[in-house]
């Protein structure tokens, strides 16, 4: 337990640090956060499209969709916020050979570099999504209970555990194959079949979004959870698959970095 | 014998800049500077007058910031100047910028100019076509240098792979491949050992002898300009501070001596009071004497009056102590001397 | 001539010791094609239709990793490639070459395309029609997509080239280069048909030239154009149109620059 509160400390300060130099170089800053929120925002716009030149999703009207996306880039935007710059600090530390560095501080070196992937950049796209958001639930007209907010704080939580996994799973593969190529594309596409609405897949992939690669959790359970559409026994296995992604995720770095170590560095 | 022709004329040459400036603190300030932008004018070169003889190596140095970077640009034809006239084999550099490159060599200490992953053959092979060069003088030429340099096996390995000595030859092969008659070394020997140093140096000797080729040589390490060059030209403060052969760089203080003392007894500082000590500890000390105010027999009789003498040294400043002496002046003192 | 082929062949040679990295498609495009495949089968099913927006169902899901099939010709870095020269000032050292960047960079892109079609474009076709048989797919549509693609190359190779130059005003243009990039992608076609987009927005892209880039390479491939004489006579005017003018820029432009890159720097 010690470990994560010091953890948690090491990524406050490292954030603090980061917002500090965002706000020196602010037009920098500004044009990062505006070119992060264009991207983000492609996934959106071409749904929106699709959604709006067709007759549509299966148990989606637009207003819903609408929302949807919001929350989307509401997850987008945490997602950058929380690990944005991790991808290109990994790739940094393994090809310049600081792996080594990090392995004798006092903190486990998979949580420094969870801990160093902050990225203010995310601000607007979670702005975005929050003002969509909001808009959507005025606009559907829902209430909005405190159980929902806390079953969407749930889903969030468990989404950034997933994600947690899926990250240590690519600093392994970092650390394994050294020149990554465009490994980057691969996790980005993988996670594409998150950001769409559960309906449009079939009943086997459904079933697997759910269970062993819950990537429903990211944005479907959030969205039915505003929604009250909320099923609480695929939540819970969806959430127990969550923690157990996590744990083998973390098995697997052990091995990784033993391999690492042994080898000679 | 005929007069050795120039290879680089420069009269008058001035630079002024105008830098703008930008204060990066306040986002107020950032915007504001994008509709008005303050300038600053920046006299980068004032009334450099420069003349480099056919089969010179000449030093062309000085301090960070004082301006070689801009006179080269200026010699290259990259820098187009405010007022003056530059000549490089006889023609404008600025508008024949691609034909005078043919007969340029540039070698970058700092960066590479061969493809890294690839053995250097394939780079040499790829300067035969750019500078259309022929089959025999490129055979010829590449033998020759490989032979000199030792680089039989060095050429076939990928560059990646060589130490940076290896490296730095093949570097000067790129460089004097196509047989230019003006080469450009900056930094050429930074980083290497003793001995690349030494085979480096014998290299552009012997080419500069056998071929006539023209060196201008930038560099911070000055036993590569003593051993190396005839002429050295200082540029500070954006002109020309010294101009002369590098005999009398190293008699620039003509009337100075270093006076190196060991004694057999330690000695107190006090006894060495009255006299410039460059340094001491307790048995040694290096004196500087300027002769003009006191003729060195005097001097000398003197120092040896101290105590007894183990040891005694006495030599001229060093190339390192004139030129930074040369180097600290200030813009005022520095200029109009040339 | 001998220079450029000899720029060329030493690029082959560098960049094909990366040559998997070139494949990495390869491994992603069949998981977009999952993902599309569900996606459409989808709205295909709901909308009970056999076309959507003139496309029929593999015409669609192809019509997506066509981009990147279309990249395999098209794509380069030199926009990059000149920012980072001016930033920290190697360009320099081109200057004193007797070639010129601008003949240097394209025998480099070419070179690093050439690899990118046996890596990339050529095993991709044969994988992807494994996954989703491409049934429109033809011997005319594919030499047409071919004639149309080489000068859709050149197009953006021009482009690039003029956006790295703006690196000389723009000191940390990165930023810039990535969103121009984003946008000439979006407004080319790569993310989406293009007849997704409502008409009036679909008249701006026409002014734009990312569309005979990406777009229209695509629907030749994509077997869409019936009328293909026509349409390849009128789309290759186009790109010629286009590069001509973008090359007249450029002309104009590079002497202008250079005197002030020689300004930067002591």
């Amino acid at each position: 337990m010690r470990t994560v509160a010091r953890l948690l400390r090491l990524f406050y300060y490292q954030s603090k640090l980061k917002i500090s130099r965002a706000m020196m170089y602010r037009f920098d800053f500004l044009i990062g956060m505006t070119v992060a929120l264009c991207f983000s925002s492609i996934g959106p716009v071409l749904q929106y499209l699709i959604f709006t030149q067709t007759k549509g999703f299966p148990g989606w009207n637009l207003k819903q969709i609408i929302l949807f996306q919001g929350v989307l880039l509401f997850v987008l935007g945490i997602r950058r916020i929380l690990f944005g710059d991790l991808h290109y600090f990994v790739t940094e530390l393994i090809q310049k050979g600081d792996l080594d560095r990090l392995l004798i501080k006092p903190s486990p070196a998979i949580g420094i570099i969870l801990a160093s992937g902050f990225n203010l950049n995310g601000i607007g796209t979670l702005l975005a999504g929050s003002v969509i958001m909001g808009y959507s639930i005025h606009a559907l007209d829902l209430t909005i209970t405190a159980g929902a907010i806390g079953l969407f704080a749930l889903s969030i939580l468990f989404g950034i555990v997933l994600f947690l996994a899926l990250e240590i799973m690519f600093t392994c593969a970092v650390i394994v194959l050294v020149n990554i190529g465009r490994l980057d594309d691969i996790v980005q596409s993988i996670t594409g079949f998150g950001e769409y609405p559960l309906s449009i897949f079939t009943a086997a992939l459904k079933i697997a979004l759910v269970t062993f690669i819950p990537f429903a959790v990211w944005v479907n359970y959030p969205a039915e959870a505003l929604l009250n559409r909320w099923d609480n026994g695929q939540a819970a296995v969806s959430f127990l698959v969550c923690m157990l992604l996590l744990g083998i995720s973390l098995s697997f770095w052990k091995l990784c970095l033993r391999r690492y170590t042994s080898a000679g560095g | 014998m005929k007069p050795l022709e120039p290879v680089i004329e420069v009269s008058h040459l001035s630079k002024t800049f105008r830098v703008a400036q930008r204060d990066k603190s306040s986002l107020l300030s950032s915007l504001s500077s994008l509709i008005h932008r303050q300038y600053v004018q920046i006299e980068a070169l004032r009334d450099i007058n420069l003349h480099i003889r056919k089969g010179e190596v000449r030093a062309l140095i000085g301090p960070n910031g004082a301006g070689k970077s801009s006179t080269i640009k200026a010699l290259t034809g990259i820098l187009y100047p405010t007022a003056g006239s530059v000549r490089v084999l006889g023609v404008d550099p600025w508008t024949n910028r691609s034909r005078l490159a043919s007969e340029l060599g540039v070698l970058f200490g700092q960066k590479t100019q061969l493809w890294w992953d690839l053995p250097a053959l394939d780079t040499f092979y790829l300067h035969k076509q750019m500078y259309s060069i022929p089959n025999r003088t490129y055979q010829a030429n590449l033998d020759y240098f490989i032979d000199v340099l030792s680089l039989h096996q060095v050429v076939k390995k990928p560059v990646r792979q060589l130490s940076l000595g290896e490296r730095m030859k093949c570097e000067f092969i790129c460089a004097l491949l196509h047989e230019p008659q003006l080469v450009f070394l900056d930094e050429p020997t930074i980083g290497l050992d003793i001995f690349s140093k030494e085979a480096i140096r014998a290299f552009v000797k012997k080419v500069n002898r056998e071929k006539g080729t023209t060196f201008i040589i930038t560099t911070h390490d000055l036993s590569d300009i003593e051993d190396l060059c005839n002429n050295v030209t200082i540029i500070n403060h954006g002109g020309i501070v010294f101009n002369d052969s590098i005999e009398s760089l190293g008699t620039y203080f003509s009337s100075r001596k270093i006076v190196d003392i060991k004694f057999q007894k330690p000695i107190d500082e006090h006894e060495l009071r009255g006299y410039n000590v460059m340094s001491f500890s307790g048995m040694a000390a290096s004196i500087e004497v300027d002769v003009e105010r006191s003729p060195l027999q005097i001097e000398l009789q003197k120092l040896l009056g101290i105590g007894l003498i183990q040891d005694i040294n006495i030599n001229n400043p060093s190339i390192e102590s004139v030129i930074k002496d040369i180097y600290s002046k200030p813009r005022e003192q520095s200029l109009g001397t040339f | 001539m001998n220079k450029f082929a000899a720029y060329i062949q030493i690029s082959f040679k560098q960049s094909f010791q990366y040559k998997w990295t070139f494949a990495m498609t390869l491994a992603t495009q069949p998981i977009l094609l999952f993902i599309n495949m569900a996606l459409f089968r989808s709205i295909y099913d709901y909308n009970g239709v056999d076309t959507l927006k003139g496309y029929s169902f593999e015409q669609m899901i192809w019509y997506f990793t066509s981009y990147m099939l279309v990249l395999s010709f098209v794509w380069n870095n030199t926009a990059n490639q000149i920012a980072r020269k001016i930033i920290t000032g190697d360009l320099s050292m081109d200057l004193l070459r007797p070639v010129s960047l601008f003949q240097n960079l394209m025998a480099r892109s070419i070179a690093s395309r050439l690899i990118a079609i046996m890596m990339d474009f050529i095993p991709g076709l044969i994988l992807y029609s494994i996954i989703i048989p491409p049934e429109f797919l033809t011997v005319q549509s594919l030499l047409t997509f071919a004639v149309v693609v080489i000068p859709a190359f050149l197009l953006n190779y021009l482009f690039n080239y003029l956006l790295g130059i703006t690196a000389i005003l723009i000191q940390n243009n990165a930023s810039l280069l990535s969103v121009v990039n984003l946008l000439a992608a979006f407004t080319g076609g790569a993310f989406i048909p293009l007849e997704f987009f409502p008409s009036s927005v679909n008249r701006i892209f026409d002014f734009l030239p990312f569309k005979y880039i990406i777009y229209w390479p695509i629907q030749f491939l994509l077997n869409k154009q019936p009328d293909t004489d026509w349409m390849v006579g009128k789309v290759l005017l186009v790109q010629l149109g286009w590069i001509a003018g973008l090359y007249v820029v450029y002309r104009i432009v590079w002497r202008k620059l250079l005197s002030k890159f020689g300004d930067a720097g002591g």
